[in-house]
């Protein structure tokens, strides 16, 4: 119903910019913790509308689809004071995106049957494990984009798997292992469960790792934390609105050459299944690659509708908002190292002595001073170019970023884009994205 | 709506059932580079969480959904039918369910939790002559000076919450709150630096906006100054924004105040005993509330999801673990006192003024400060702090702040100043004997 008010009954062909966001998620999230299991499903959907004033946007959104007509009333009524213009894609576009063919999660008690089963078989591994929980959630998203040029609608199903283990280290501590999973519908079982191997043994390490001294280390990045480095880095960094707010030091730095020529660094909404994948945003701009750095040198920023218009900069797919009740940022979806040529044990037979970082918990950006917080980190010692049984965590990796980037002389030949993330403005305005790269070696960094 | 359930309820197809609604609805201002005004959203958002329950063959059957705001009867039953046809999967260790003790609210001001100025304003939307106003006031404190305001959003929320259930009477209570983020930049000729402010504010009649600006100048004043940081084994001071996120961070919880979940007890995961050490405290000892009664507090709620009335409760005595925060369920697993909403972190301060050593290091603010919640470790980038030296307070930025937290708050002096914040009130700064800062 509401997609024919909007795409049949409001009149968008009027002298002024007004759009239309109308989103909905509806998520199944199933618990098991001890003995306790819990199943939920939760809808959160609504609508928004921004009408462009010549200046600033003025946005109304609401939960409530009775008001639509009213609030577009009121907005296409408002006048235009301001005299800029937005930079509006006017190619007409009206399509419809289905989901690739896959199993959704439609049988609940037999989902949870075989979470059951493997959370038994997790529990039973060692006697050090105190509790194992699992979460799998199911979302299925709907888009539909309006405005003038164009009718878009999509459905993005994501399925997202956690495993969770609370072991007790010889010191009496309590340490918490976790491994996520993105897979749609009932596939991600099957993920959960091929994952198990690499589980187990990372619980095995956990128990013996020690606080690492703090100081200068050659490290090799596992792909499960080099997208967490693009991210905080040139994704951030790259990002329209931060550096039209002159928030980022990569402005100055537009068509240099930051890194090694075999560095490139991409944003790709167009990768079905991962976790930030969109067919089009939420400016109504249909998916494609972004090279944020190409060759080692600082190529294209990403934008939402108002910073590419204020900046004059080329469509991304990037402007989104955490829900309907949000305002549009440009936002990241799966940001990546692109892949290398070298395998990661070669990565690693290069280092004499220094650590292999293979998982962290999240990071903060600094664009401004491109300074990165990654923490949470748990590696493992490289020495004489292999890796022995010395275990680390709870570290973090900090430094310049043209420093960190500048270090880096291998890039892996193993990308992964597997692991889920969220991604914040600041603290706030939470986006889902992918994580995950190719592996990478970097000559020197701050760990601590 | 209420009635599909009862009749469920009544057909015996259900044991009991709690509707949560909640409807908010928010005004927020967003500015880009020097004040430019971006764009305004004004936003109205119902949400209805069902919850029913159903003793089952393997335990009470507790299943959730949420509920569209213009659902009709039909759809509700279709809703509830799925509802009761997936009880059975969703199961936990039989507890009972809040009683007339635990939901007895009869000495609860209910009209404590909200600003009545916000209310009226969100609505009238004047609180955007609020953010003109103190817009206006940070451009002429900026007047002549070589900085810039790059961005400031402000953001106002409104919220009632309302519970119905089929146990107990129903509970209506509104919750306001504010949120400013801005930031400040330093232009020189060798470049710029910023300086972020993320403030929380519950009042904002009464908030000092100017301090708030004034404190903020000064941050990106030292910021542009300031040196790299250096390797460092010794006290830190904490204080500021820094202060506020060790004891209350965004994304997680401070481990030692995590600990005391009855949740986190019952699963095995925290370690602490009632009547025991929580920390083994050698100089000024912990002891921490959980207060969801503070007034005009957004952290307060006068009871749970499941309408346990709230109550302050002391978590760490003297450093010795004196109750557990708990849900209905948690509380009968442990057999202790269910606390209703969890609320503000109340720490009682110190009984005299922090004594600063000659040498220390003092932070202001961190990138972000995210602690694991379990192990205690964390390990966060310095935004500003000070390299303090008698009289000298040398400004440096970078490095990481490094370490466990139950480690360091076994030397820990308290401030006697307490300050209150957004879910936080507690002494407004904390020296740790051992800090350990990692240079770059």
């Amino acid at each position: 119903m509401i997609k024919d008010i909007l795409f049949n009954q409001l009149n968008f062909d009027i002298p002024k910019y007004i759009d239309a966001n109308v989103f909905s998620e509806k998520q199944v999230r199933v618990e098991l913790d001890k003995e306790n299991v819990s199943v939920s499903k939760d809808t959160d959907s609504g609508l928004k509308f921004r009408l462009w004033d010549g200046d600033k946007f003025i946005e109304e959104a609401t939960s409530d689809l009775q008001e639509v007509q009213k609030i577009f009333d009121n907005l296409s009524a408002q006048k235009v004071t301001g005299t800029h213009e937005l930079k509006v894609d006017t190619q007409v576009h009206e399509q419809d995106y289905t989901p690739e063919a896959y199993t959704p999660i439609s049988d609940i008690p037999a989902l949870t049957q075989e979470l059951k089963t493997l959370r038994a078989k997790i529990l039973s591994y060692n006697e050090d494990i105190v509790n194992v929980r699992i979460v799998v959630r199911n979302s299925d998203e709907e888009h539909i984009f309006r405005n003038k040029y164009k009718k878009l609608e999509q459905h993005i199903p994501i399925t997202v798997g956690v495993l969770v283990a609370y072991i007790r280290t010889s010191e009496g501590a309590t340490k918490e292992v976790f491994k996520s999973f993105c897979s749609p519908g009932m596939s991600i079982l099957e993920k959960m469960k091929s994952g198990l191997d690499e589980f187990f043994i990372r619980i095995e390490q956990m128990k013996t790792a020690k606080k690492l001294p703090g100081g200068k280390y050659k490290v090799v990045l596992s792909p499960k934390i080099t997208g967490l480095l693009a991210h905080e880095s040139f994704g951030h960094g790259m990002e329209a609105d931060t550096l039209l707010k002159g928030r980022a030091l990569a402005s100055n730095y537009q068509g240099k050459q930051i890194g090694p020529s075999f560095v490139s660094i991409v944003d790709n909404p167009d990768l079905p299944g991962r976790h930030g994948a969109l067919h089009f945003d939420n400016d109504g701009n249909v998916a494609k690659k972004t090279y944020l750095v190409k060759n080692g040198v600082i190529d294209t920023p990403i934008a939402d509708l108002y910073s590419k218009s204020m900046l004059e900069l080329e469509q991304s797919c990037n402007g989104r908002f955490e829900s309907f009740d949000h305002k549009n940022y440009t936002r990241m979806t799966n940001t990546f190292f692109e892949e290398g040529e070298t395998p990661e044990e070669n990565l690693i037979a290069s280092v004499s002595d220094g650590i292999y970082i293979i998982s962290s918990s999240g990071g903060m950006e600094d664009p401004k001073s491109w300074g990165v917080q990654i923490q949470g980190c748990f590696g493992q010692r490289i020495k004489d170019g292999k890796l022995i049984d010395e275990f680390y965590d709870g570290f973090a990796i900090t430094g310049f970023l043209p420093d960190i980037i500048g270090q880096i002389f291998g890039v892996g030949n193993n990308l992964e884009i597997e692991d889920i993330g969220f991604c914040g403005k600041g603290h706030k305005e939470w986006v889902r994205v992918s994580s995950g790269g190719p592996s990478l070696g970097i000559g020197e960094v701050v760990l601590g | 709506m209420r009635k599909v359930f009862q009749d469920a309820k009544a057909n015996g197809y259900i044991k009991a059932f709690t509707l949560n609604i909640t409807h908010e609805e928010r005004r927020n201002l967003y500015f880009e580079r020097d004040l430019k005004p971006e764009s305004i959203l004004h936003a109205k958002n119902k949400k209805i969480n069902a919850t029913i329950f159903k003793d089952t063959e393997s335990g009470l059957g507790e299943y959730s959904f949420s509920l569209r705001p213009d659902a009709t009867e039909e759809d509700i039953k279709q809703e509830l039918k799925s509802a009761i046809d997936l009880i059975s999967t969703s199961v936990s260790k039989p507890y009972n369910l809040p009683d007339d003790k635990n939901t007895d609210d009869s000495d609860i001001d209910y009209n404590l939790f909200s600003n009545a100025y916000l209310i009226e304003d969100i609505k009238s939307g004047n609180v955007d002559d609020l953010v003109t106003t103190q817009t206006g006031v940070l451009r002429e404190m900026l007047h002549g000076k070589p900085i810039i305001c790059n961005a400031l959003e402000f953001f106002s929320k409104s919220v009632t919450i309302t519970l119905q259930t089929s146990y107990c009477k129903d509970k209506t209570y509104i919750t306001t709150s504010c949120y400013m983020e801005f930031v400040l930049t330093w232009q020189s000729e060798q470049g710029e630096t910023e300086h972020i402010v993320y403030e929380k504010i519950d009042k904002p009649e009464t908030f000092d906006f100017k301090a708030c600006f004034r404190e903020a100048i000064l941050s990106v004043e030292d910021t542009n100054r300031a040196a790299k940081a250096v390797d460092y084994d010794g006290p830190v001071l904490l204080c500021g924004a820094a202060n506020y996120n060790f004891w209350k961070p965004d994304l997680t919880m401070n481990a030692v105040i995590a600990h005391c979940s009855a949740r986190l007890s019952y699963l095995g995961v925290s370690s602490y005993k009632i009547g025991e050490p929580a920390v083994h405290s050698e100089n000024d000892r912990l002891t921490i509330f959980t207060n969801p009664l503070l007034p005009e507090n957004s952290s307060s709620g006068p009871f749970d999801q499941q309408g346990v009335t709230s109550r302050r409760i002391c978590l760490l005595e003297e450093s010795r673990c004196a109750a557990f925060f708990a849900s209905k369920q948690y509380a009968e697993y442990l057999n202790t006192e269910a606390t209703g909403g969890f609320g503000v972190i109340e720490i009682l301060p110190g009984t005299a003024p922090i004594t600063r050593p000659e040498r220390h290091i003092e932070i202001v603010s961190f990138a972000s400060f995210v602690p694991d919640q379990v192990s205690g470790d964390f390990s966060a980038e310095i935004r500003l702090g000070y390299i303090v030296e008698g009289k000298n307070r040398k400004p440096f930025k970078g490095g990481l702040f490094s370490g466990n937290i139950f480690e360091l708050a076994k030397h820990l002096h308290l401030n006697d100043k307490v300050i209150e914040k957004p879910g936080y009130m507690g002494p407004d700064m904390v020296l740790f004997d051992n800090g350990n800062i990692v240079g770059l």
